[in-house]
Order: structure tokens, then C-alpha cells, then sequence
């Protein structure tokens, strides 16, 4: 990556298309046991992931249950600390950098969260919730912030008389748009969202994920958008990485992932998710995956993928399987296979 | 800690306009602090059919009860509850402005073993003051509840019994909550040395009984604290050494309550807003434990009460002239035979106080406990 330093002569720092570089990021939680508590094995969540997203983007995240999507959206934030690795936001280092400086870099990296009821703090009120990150960042007087939590209310579509009401009076998508509203309130750069809408009843996710879809290019913002199924975040993402145990298995612009998946784990998902398509709904054969999610803690050796892959091969047991390019497909759609395509 | 403090604090204000400072196109993003400016994201239009559509539900203008008004509304509504509450509310008032009006009432009388000396009320209903010419009295106007063995009012002793306990639950719940929850946040929260340093504590003192660990120190340690500080230094005394052997207790509790707290998303969404440590623990952790303190601390009350009687009652806590239930107790036990009255009126007021307690401990209970919703 480019030097961050401004160069003699130039009025600011490059603006490089690049918003969150991640590089070897690990995230092990030590599992501790024995007799004086030591560590005894790690939980390793996030297992070395390399992923650039750039500005204005939206990245779908997807992957099954555990497979650490998360925790990598965690630490992307730094609200756990990597065990490796580095990620740079917007031309700054955040692994290494001092609390008080990162607190202050929060300002332009948010979060909207899974579950809108434990997201919600129960004595606060609408307005507390909104008015936190304002409080924070010395927004301005009463009247402004008042002001400011009003506008935003509006914006993620509530009306501003509920400001003195407490969250426990909304249902989940609403307690959802006070969420987003929080996330928006600084004007942040980057959102993180892990799977805003699968806790809500289907009728109004389609609402929130419409919502998120606006305010994205209403506000300049970029997404990374957490899934656990490609469909949800098909009509939203302009690139997809798909995550399995710890790793990126394939990642590439959406429309090409879906259209030609090359790691056998993705074909697997998109084969089981219900295809809007209805020409590839025709010919789409369902590949029911067999055996368990292997355990974190004792990932298989080579590619994590190769217990349940049906081209395993001798190679798939021994060799990480590099993230590269494959024959035949964009240069920017990159998989992790020996044996990539259909 | 607010950011203002730091000499960045207009760093953090620029960071926050930073996407309002780009060359703004009429389209631009709303930049902060402008309020004229705000609708520039998002069309007023835009705006209007967003609060049409999707807030139906929520669009009453209102405040709501929040946790606390609702806890508060069930306890009001608990008859029983509000009866003992009522009940222990009068004790504490009769026993503080009880004396002041029962000095001021009486006539004036002769008094002392030879009983020549001449008393007002301000004297013989004074807890202190000793009657010879009236040892262990029935009951009379001038003594509606007798007198003791030298002489003394024996509702005057009562209310300042009463006084006692209450201050000694006062002084013990103050112990009780600022260390209970001081420690058992930060050991929650922080873990680490603090939190072994309270498990080792908290087992010491499961092992070691409170209250016997009270009446050692009260009996080791009392003349000292007599000598020292006079009078109120056994009810001093006597209220440390409960206060140590309770908060432990309490802290174990907060400590619980504190790890399932940061374990919720409001937690890292506070982070992730850009809250300190401090702010978070007093702004999300405390507040949410408000509940489980106020339901530990309100039975606490009863075990300290009945404590700092058991004390007194070894004559190990408050020392004569000074009074308290657990003294009286044991001043008329000598006499029980003969004056039983004297051990009863004592022994009924802690009865009523204790159960008035515990009863409205029971009511605050259902009141206060997060799964009780009505
Ligand atoms: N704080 C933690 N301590 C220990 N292990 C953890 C912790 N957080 C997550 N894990 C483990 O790390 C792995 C990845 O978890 P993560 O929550 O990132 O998965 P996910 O992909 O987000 O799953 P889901 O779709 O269920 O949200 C899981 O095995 C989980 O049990
Ligand atoms: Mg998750």
C-alpha cells in the first residue's frame, strides 16, 4: 500500500480508492483450561484474511453459522483486538493505534447490529441512543443536537415524536431504523452491517434492506454487508466474499460470483438458495453439502473446505489452496480452490 | 471522559464534518452542525414519504414510562407491598420526631431516690435519664410503657433503639452498595486481579460467617473504638464490621449481573459510537444494575437490623446509657420473671420492624425483578 505520509508538495493525501485494507487479519480466541487456567487450544475464528474494500462499495459477506463472519467485522472495527495482521482505515493504521485516536476514528466507522433487542440499551431513551455518539463528539448545544436527532429519526423513516419513548415500545424493525439512525448520526465513511435484517420478520426486511440500500447512496457510504445466504444480499452487493471457517474461499464482483462461481463451497450455497432467475431456477441442481462444519479449533489441515468437498483430492489435504485468479474468469474474481469451476 | 478534554477536540469535530468538507455538490451530504444544510442527503420529499410509510405505528406523540416509572407503578400497585412500606416509613418518622415531641410532654414532677428532685419532660423522657424514685413502672400516663430497671422511659429507649438500627442499616447499606458495586463492576468489567482478589474474599467470608466475624470485631475492637470516638464508636464499630462481611455479597452479585451486561450489543454499540470504558460502565453498566442492587440491599436491611440486635444483645454493640433494641433485650432479660413487659415492648418493635422489611423487601421483589413484567 501506498504510503500514507503526504508527499512534499501535494495539498493532501492521495485519496486512494481503498477504504479498509485487511491484510493476514487473525482473530484466535484462546480457550483456556488445565489447572492455573492456561491456554490450551484457540478458537480461530478468523484464520488470515486479506480483503480490500473500496470506497463506495458495498461487500457482501456470506458464509454458514461460525464461520467467523463477525468476528471479522469486529475486528475490521477494532472492537476485539486482532491476533494478527493489520487494517488500515482511510489511510490509517488501526491495529496500533492509541485508544484515545481510535475512539476519535469511530467517528467515521459504524456498526448496525444482528439483534435489535439486545442493541438497544433498555433505559435509554430514542433520543439517549441517538444523542450518544453526539454526546461523544461534542456535536454541538441542545438545540443543535435536538435538531440533529430529529433529522435523523426522519431519515431512517420515524417520525421525531419518539424521541422520549423507550426502545421496548418498538418492534424489530423499528428498533432497527433507531439502530441504523445511531450508526448514521457522525456521518461515518464505512458501516458495518451483520445481518441487519435476518433477526426481523420477513415482511419488514425487504423495508430495512431498502432503507440501508438509499441510505448508502444518499450518504457516500460504504457497506460491509454480513449474510449468511447469498440471496439477501444479491440485489445490494457490487462484490461478494463468500467465508468458510476462518477464510476467504472466493470473492469477485456479485454479478460474477453468482453467474460463475468457482469455488465448489459457493456453488454449493448458491445451489441452495432459492435463485430469483427463473431459467437458472430450472436447470439449478441442488448440492446438499454432507458432514458437519468442521470445529475451529482443530481446523482440517490444507483447505478447511476439503471434508466436505466433493473434488477433494490428495492436494486438498496438504496445500492451502492460494487465492488467486482462475482461468477464464474477471482478473478481480479471485477463489481459494485446486480445483475451481463447475 | 468527554473528548473536549483533549487538545484535538476540534480534530474529533473535523473528523465528524471531514465528509461535509468535500467540494459539496447541491447533492452533497449533510454536513454537521448545519441545520439549514441537513436535508441535503436526503430530499425533503424523500423525507416526508419515509415518516409517511413506514412509521404508522409510532407516530403519537408520547413519552413512556421508563424501567424505573414502571417498576415503581407495580410496587404501587402491590397493596401489601405499600402497607409495610407505610408501616416502616411511620417507624422511622416516629422514632426521629417521636422524641422531640415526647420531651415537651409532661408535667412537671419530683424525682431521684429521695424523689425531691424537680423534673420537666425534657428529663424523664429522655432516653438517658434516671428515675430511682421509678424502677421497673407499669405502665401510666406519665410511662405509657413503664420504666426499666433504673428508671429510664422505655418508649424514649425505644425510638432511640430504633434509631440505632436504622442507622446502622443505613450506615451498612451505604458500605454494602458503594463497595458491592464499585467492586463488582470494575471486577466484571476489567476481570483480572480484582476479580480473583473478590472470589478469594467472597469464599473467606462464605467460610466465615458475617455475623460472627461482627460480634469478634465488636468484642476485640469495641473499647478501642468506645475510647475513641465515645458513644458512637461501638455503633460505628458494629456497622464496619457488618458492612465487610456483607458487600462481598453483594459485589459477587453485581459482578454477575456486570459480565452478562457486556455481553450485549447496546455494550459494543456504545464502543463503536466512541465511549470510554467510563462512560459505558456509568451510563449502560450501572444504571442496568439498578434493579438487582436495590432488590439485595432492600433484604439486606432485614439481616442487618437483626445483626446489629443480635450484637447488642451479647452486649457487644451499643453500651448504656446508649440504647438499642438488642440492649434492651438484654437489660430485662435479668427481670423477666418479674417485669415481663420490659422484654416484650423491645422484642415486638424489632418483630415489627424486621417483618415490615422483609415484607416490603418481598413487594420491592416483584417489583424491581426484570422477569416479573405485568
Ligand atoms: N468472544 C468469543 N470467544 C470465544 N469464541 C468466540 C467468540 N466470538 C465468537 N467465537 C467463535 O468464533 C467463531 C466465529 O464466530 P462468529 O460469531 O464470527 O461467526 P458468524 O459467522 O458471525 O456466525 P453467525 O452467522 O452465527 O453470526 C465461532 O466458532 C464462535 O463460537
Ligand atoms: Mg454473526
Amino acid at each position: 500500500m501506498a504510503t500514507t505520509m503526504p508527499q512534499p508538495g501535494a495539498a493532501a493525501p492521495a485519496q486512494n480508492d481503498v477504504l479498509v485494507d485487511i491484510r493476514g487479519l487473525k482473530v484466535h480466541f484462546p480457550i483456556r483450561g488445565g489447572l492455573i487456567g492456561q491456554t490450551v487450544a484457540a478458537v480461530k475464528a478468523v484464520d488470515g484474511v486479506d480483503l480490500q474494500i473500496k470506497r463506495g462499495e458495498v461487500l457482501g459477506l456470506v458464509g454458514e453459522s461460525g464461520c467467523g463472519k463477525s468476528t471479522l467485522g469486529r475486528a475490521v472495527l477494532q472492537l476485539i483486538k486482532p491476533t494478527a495482521g493489520t487494517v488500515t482505515f482511510d489511510g490509517e493504521e488501526l491495529t496500533t493505534m492509541g485508544t484515545n485516536h481510535l475512539r476519535r476514528k469511530r467517528a467515521d466507522m459504524q456498526m448496525v447490529f444482528q439483534d435489535p433487542y439486545s442493541s438497544l440499551d433498555p433505559r435509554f431513551t430514542v433520543g439517549n441512543v441517538i444523542n450518544e455518539p453526539l454526546g461523544n463528539f461534542n456535536y454541538g448545544n441542545r438545540a443543535q443536537t435536538d435538531e440533529r436527532i430529529r433529522y435523523l429519526l426522519r431519515v431512517v423513516g420515524m417520525s421525531p415524536n419518539i424521541l422520549n419513548r423507550y426502545a421496548h415500545e418498538f418492534s424489530g424493525g423499528q428498533r432497527q431504523r433507531i439502530g441504523i439512525a445511531r450508526a448514521l448520526a457522525l456521518n461515518p465513511k464505512f458501516i458495518v452491517a451483520d445481518e441487519p435484517i435476518s433477526a426481523l420478520d420477513v415482511s419488514i426486511q425487504a423495508q430495512v434492506l431498502n432503507l440501508l440500500a438509499d441510505l448508502q447512496s444518499e450518504f457516500n457510504l460504504t457497506y460491509m454487508f454480513i449474510a449468511h445466504n447469498l440471496s439477501a444480499i444479491k440485489h445490494l452487493s457490487t462484490r461478494v466474499a463468500v467465508m468458510y471457517l476462518g477464510h476467504i474461499a472466493e470473492i469477485g464482483p456479485a454479478d460474477e460470483v453468482y453467474a460463475n462461481p468457482q469455488h465448489p463451497y459457493t456453488i454449493a450455497l448458491l445451489s441452495a438458495s432459492p435463485y430469483p432467475d427463473p431459467d437458472m431456477e430450472k436447470t439449478r441442481k441442488r448440492i446438499i453439502l454432507t458432514g458437519d462444519v468442521p470445529s475451529p479449533v482443530n481446523p482440517p489441515s490444507g483447505c478447511p473446505f476439503h471434508t466436505r468437498c466433493w473434488k477433494a483430492q490428495a492436494i486438498c489435504r496438504e496445500q492451502y489452496p492460494p487465492l488467486e485468479s482462475k482461468p477464464g474468469t474477471n482478473v478481480a474474481h479471485l477463489a481459494a480452490c485446486h480445483f475451481p469451476g463447475q | 471522559m468527554k473528548i473536549e478534554e483533549t487538545p484535538d477536540n476540534f480534530q474529533a469535530l473535523d473528523t465528524v464534518g471531514a465528509v461535509g468538507n468535500q467540494p459539496s455538490t447541491p447533492e452533497g451530504i449533510a454536513a454537521l452542525g448545519g441545520t439549514e444544510q441537513q436535508t441535503a442527503g436526503v430530499t425533503q420529499a424523500e423525507l416526508d414519504r419515509r415518516a409517511e410509510t413506514e412509521t404508522r405505528e409510532a407516530t403519537t406523540e408520547g413519552q413512556s414510562l421508563s424501567p424505573l416509572q414502571a417498576s415503581m407503578r407495580r410496587l404501587g400497585r402491590d397493596r401489601r407491598a405499600m402497607f409495610f412500606m407505610a408501616l416502616v416509613l411511620i417507624l422511622i418518622v416516629v422514632s426521629y420526631v417521636g422524641p422531640l415531641v415526647w420531651t415537651r410532654v409532661g408535667p412537671t414532677i419530683l424525682t431521684g431516690a429521695a424523689g425531691l428532685d424537680k423534673s420537666g419532660p425534657a428529663s424523664y423522657h429522655n432516653y438517658v435519664f434516671e428515675d430511682l424514685s421509678r424502677q421497673n413502672a407499669n405502665s401510666s400516663s406519665l410511662h405509657p410503657f413503664g420504666t426499666d430497671a433504673i428508671g429510664r422511659d422505655i418508649l424514649a429507649r425505644i425510638m432511640a433503639g430504633v434509631n440505632v438500627s436504622i442507622e446502622v442499616a443505613l450506615l451498612v447499606e451505604i458500605m454494602d452498595i458503594g463497595l458491592g458495586v464499585t467492586i463488582g463492576t470494575l471486577a466484571g468489567y476489567y476481570g483480572g486481579w480484582l476479580a480473583t482478589f473478590l472470589d478469594r474474599f467472597t469464599d473467606l467470608m462464605f467460610a466465615f460467617p458475617g455475623l460472627l466475624f461482627a460480634i469478634l470485631a465488636a468484642a476485640t475492637l469495641g473499647p478501642v473504638f468506645q475510647s475513641r470516638l465515645g458513644l458512637p464508636g461501638r455503633l460505628i464499630l458494629v456497622s464496619m464490621a457488618l458492612g465487610i462481611s456483607v458487600w462481598p455479597f453483594m459485589a459477587r452479585l453485581v459482578r454477575g449481573q456486570t459480565l452478562q451486561l457486556r455481553e450485549q450489543q447496546f455494550i459494543e454499540a456504545s464502543r463503536t459510537v466512541g465511549s470510554s470504558n467510563r462512560h459505558i460502565i456509568m451510563s449502560h453498566i450501572v444504571p442496568n444494575l439498578f434493579n438487582i442492587v436495590i432488590v439485595a440491599a432492600t433484604l439486606d436491611v432485614v439481616n442487618t437490623i437483626v445483626s446489629e440486635a443480635v450484637i447488642s444483645l451479647l452486649g457487644l454493640g451499643v453500651q448504656t446509657p446508649g440504647s438499642s433494641l438488642g440492649l434492651m433485650i438484654n437489660d430485662a432479660a435479668a427481670v423477666i420473671a418479674v417485669y415481663p413487659w420490659e422484654v416484650v415492648w423491645p422484642t415486638a418493635v424489632l418483630a415489627i420492624l424486621v417483618l415490615a422489611f422483609s415484607f416490603m423487601g418481598d413487594g420491592v421483589q416483584d417489583a424491581f425483578n426484570p422477569r416479573t413484567k405485568d
